[in-house]
C-alpha cells in the first residue's frame, strides 16, 4: 500500500522544493540576496529532507536500473559530471526496488562499512570522482575508482591510513569473483593496511568498499573533527579533478556558515522593518506583572455587574459571606487533583491537512480529511482523501 | 394483594446537571486553543470541554458561566465541577469556584409490573397528563418536589428533579399510584 507512496513522494517533494525556488528566485533577487544564497537554500533543504528519513529513494537522477547513489545536483559546479550509470560492460542487474546505500558508522567515527542488498550481482565498478550518499545523508566522496565485488567483510579505517590517499588513480580490478575474495584495490598496501579483518562473511550481501575515502561533506555538520581530517587528507590529492572538489568542498564548508547567517540576518532585517512604524507595548515593555493581567483587564469591562453582585452578596449575611469564602478554596490545588492522564500523546505523528467534516457521537470521533501531510513514524505521506474514526 | 411499601428498587442515576460561575471572563479561544479535550464552537458562543475521570462534559461562557453535565451523582458533579475549574486556573484565569448548585438530576427506574397508563392517568386527573399522540409516556408532575415522573407502559420510569433526594422521594411516592394500575389483573 504504500510502495505508491514511496514511488511518487520524493517527485512530489521535489516538485514542492523547485516550485518553491523558482518563485523567490525573483523574490530574493529583488532583495539583492546573491544566487547562491538561494542554491545553498535549496541544497540544505533537500539535505534535511533527506536526513530525516522522511523518504524514501530521494534522488536526483532517476535511474532505476542503477545503484543509489544520490548525488545532490548542486554539487555538479564543482564535480565534474560524475558517472552513475554502471558501466554496461558490467552485467548490469536490474534491480525490482531501488537499492540504497547503507553506511554504519561504528562508535569512533572513523570506520564505515557499506552494504547493499541482496539484489545485487557483484562485480560492481564504482568510477572515481562519485560522491555516495547514505541512507542517513552522509556523503562520501569516491576519490579513487573502485571495484566491488562480493567478500569478507572489511573494516575500513580511512583516516588512520593517511597512506591511502597518495594512492594512484589507476582502475584496479579484482580479477577473481570468489566470494572469499576481498574488495581492494591496490591489493599489498591495503590489505597490508586493513585494520580489523572481520572475518565473519556470513552475510554475504554486505561487504566493504576499500580504498573510498571519506571526506563527509557539509551536509553532515555533526561530526567537524573527521570533517576537517578528511578535508585535509582529500587536499593531499595529486589527482587535478579532485583538487578542484577538494578545494571546493572546504569553501562550501565555510561557505555554509556565513550563507546561513546572512539567511538569517536577512530575516531579522525583513521583521525590523516592518515593525518599524508600531511601537510595541507589550513583550519587553510590558508593564503588567504577569499573564493573568489580561484577564483583570476583560474584568474592568464587567466589573461593574460582578462587583455589585459581590457586594450584594456581601451585604445579606455574614454566613453567606462565610459560605462563599468556603466554596472558594479551588485555590488549594491538592485537593482538587489534578487529570492525572495528561500528556500521553506528546508525540511526533502529525497529519497537516484540511478537512472535509469532523463528527462527534457522544464519543466516537470520524474524520473526513483531504489534501494532507501525515508525518507516522518518522516518515511522511501525503493523500487526498483520509477517513479516520476514534474513540475518545 | 397489598401494594408492599418495602420493595427495593433499583433507581439508577444516570444524569447530574449542574452549574458553577468562576466569577471571572473567560476568553473562549484561549481556552479552545490550548485547552485539552475542548470543542469550540463559536457559532454558539461556548466551548465544551470533557473530562475522563468523572466522565464530564461541560458547557463553558465567556461570562463565567459553566454548566456540567454527565455525573452520576452529585459528589462526582461537584469533583468534577472543580477538576474543571482547576483547568481553566492552569490554563491561566483567575479562577474562583463559586456558586456551586446541582440543577437536575436524572433517573431511571424499572418497575417489575406493565402500566396501563389511560387507567392511570384517569386516576390522577390534574397531575398526570397523556397524551399518545405526542409522547408515548404519561408525565406526572410533582409539585412540592417539583420533580416529574414519565410513566411508559413498559413499566420502566424516569423520574427528573432538582436533586437526588428529591427523585428518590418522587418514585416512593408514585409507586403505589402505578402499582394500582399495573396490567396483570385482568
Amino acid at each position: 500500500m504504500m510502495l505508491s507512496n514511496a514511488n511518487t513522494l520524493p517527485k512530489l517533494y521535489l516538485s514542492v522544493i523547485e516550485d518553491v525556488i523558482e518563485s523567490i528566485r525573483e523574490l530574493f533577487s529583488d532583495e539583492g540576496v546573491e544566487e547562491r544564497v538561494l542554491d545553498n537554500l535549496r541544497q540544505l533543504w533537500e539535505s534535511k529532507v533527506i536526513q530525516s528519513k522522511a523518504v524514501e529513494g530521494f534522488m536526483k537522477d532517476s535511474n532505476p536500473s542503477n545503484f543509489v547513489l544520490q548525488l545532490p545536483a548542486n554539487y555538479s559546479q564543482s564535480l565534474h559530471k560524475p558517472t552513475v550509470v554502471i558501466p554496461a560492460a558490467q552485467n548490469v542487474p536490474s534491480f525490482s526496488s531501488k537499492p540504497t546505500l547503507h553506511v554504519f558508522q561504528s562508535s569512533c567515527g572513523s570506520v564505515a562499512t557499506f552494504s547493499l542488498p541482496a539484489g545485487i550481482t557483484y562485480p560492481v565498478q564504482i568510477p572515481a570522482g562519485v560522491t555516495l550518499q547514505t541512507a542517513s545523508g552522509h556523503f562520501y566522496k569516491v576519490n579513487v575508482p573502485v571495484m566491488v565485488t562480493r567478500g569478507a567483510q572489511h573494516v575500513l579505517n580511512p583516516l588512520s591510513h593517511p597512506a591511502a590517499v597518495a594512492r594512484s588513480s589507476a582502475l584496479t580490478h579484482l580479477s577473481d569473483p570468489a566470494p572469499a575474495a576481498s574488495v581492494c584495490e591496490t591489493p599489498p598496501n591495503r590489505q597490508s593496511a586493513d585494520g580489523a579483518l572481520l572475518s565473519a562473511s556470513d552475510t554475504q550481501s554486505e561487504f566493504t568498499l576499500d580504498g573510498i575515502e571519506f571526506s563527509p561533506q557539509l551536509a553532515d555538520m555533526s561530526t567537524p573533527p573527521a570533517q576537517a581530517l578528511c578535508s585535509d587528507h582529500s587536499r593531499q590529492q595529486t589527482e587535478t579533478s579532485f583538487r578542484e572538489q577538494s578545494t571546493a568542498l572546504p569553501d562550501l564548508q565555510t561557505e555554509a556558515a556565513p550563507d546561513i547567517k546572512l539567511e538569517t540576518e536577512l530575516q531579522t532585517d525583513l521583521k525590523l522593518n516592518q515593525l518599524l512604524d508600531i511601537t510595541q507595548l507589550d513583550g519587553v515593555a510590558d508593564s503588567s506583572s504577569d499573564t493573568e493581567e489580561e484577564d483583570e483587564d476583560d474584568d474592568d469591562d464587567d466589573l461593574g455587574l460582578v462587583g455589585e453582585n459581590e457586594f450584594l452578596g456581601m451585604i445579606n449575611a455574614n454566613e453567606e459571606e462565610e459560605l462563599e469564602e468556603e466554596e472558594d478554596p479551588l485555590n488549594s490545588g491538592d485537593d482538587v487533583s489534578e487529570q492525572d492522564i495528561p500528556e500521553i500523546f506528546d508525540t511526533e505523528n502529525v497529519i497537516v491537512c484540511q478537512y472535509d467534516k469532523i463528527h462527534r457521537s457522544k464519543n466516537r470521533w470520524k474524520f473526513y480529511l483531504k489534501d494532507g501531510v501525515m508525518c507516522y513514524g518518522g516518515k511522511d505521506y501525503v493523500f487526498s482523501k483520509a477517513v479516520g474514526e476514534a474513540e475518545w | 394483594m397489598e401494594p408492599s411499601n418495602d420493595v427495593a428498587l433499583d433507581i439508577i442515576i444516570t444524569n447530574v446537571v449542574s452549574v458553577f460561575r468562576t466569577r471571572c471572563h473567560l476568553n473562549l479561544h484561549t481556552i479552545g486553543l490550548e485547552g485539552s479535550n475542548v470543542i469550540y464552537k463559536p457559532e454558539m458562543g461556548k466551548v465544551l470541554m470533557k473530562l475522563r475521570k468523572p466522565r464530564i462534559t461541560a458547557s463553558i461562557w465567556s461570562s463565567g458561566k459553566i454548566i456540567c453535565t454527565g455525573a452520576t451523582s452529585e459528589e462526582e458533579a461537584k469533583l468534577g465541577a472543580r477538576r474543571l475549574a482547576r483547568c481553566l486556573q492552569k490554563i491561566g484565569f483567575k479562577v474562583r469556584f463559586s456558586d456551586f448548585k446541582v440543577v437536575n438530576v436524572l433517573a431511571v427506574c424499572s418497575l417489575p409490573f406493565q402500566i396501563r397508563l389511560i387507567e392511570f392517568t384517569k386516576n390522577n386527573r390534574p397531575i398526570a397528563s397523556y397524551e399518545p399522540e405526542i409522547h408515548p409516556a404519561a408525565s406526572y408532575r410533582i409539585k412540592n418536589l417539583r420533580s416529574t415522573v414519565q410513566v411508559f407502559s413498559t413499566g420502566s420510569i424516569t423520574v427528573t428533579g432538582p436533586n437526588v433526594q428529591s427523585v428518590a422521594s418522587a418514585v416512593e411516592q408514585i409507586y403505589p399510584l402505578l402499582f394500582e394500575c399495573q396490567k396483570t389483573r385482568s
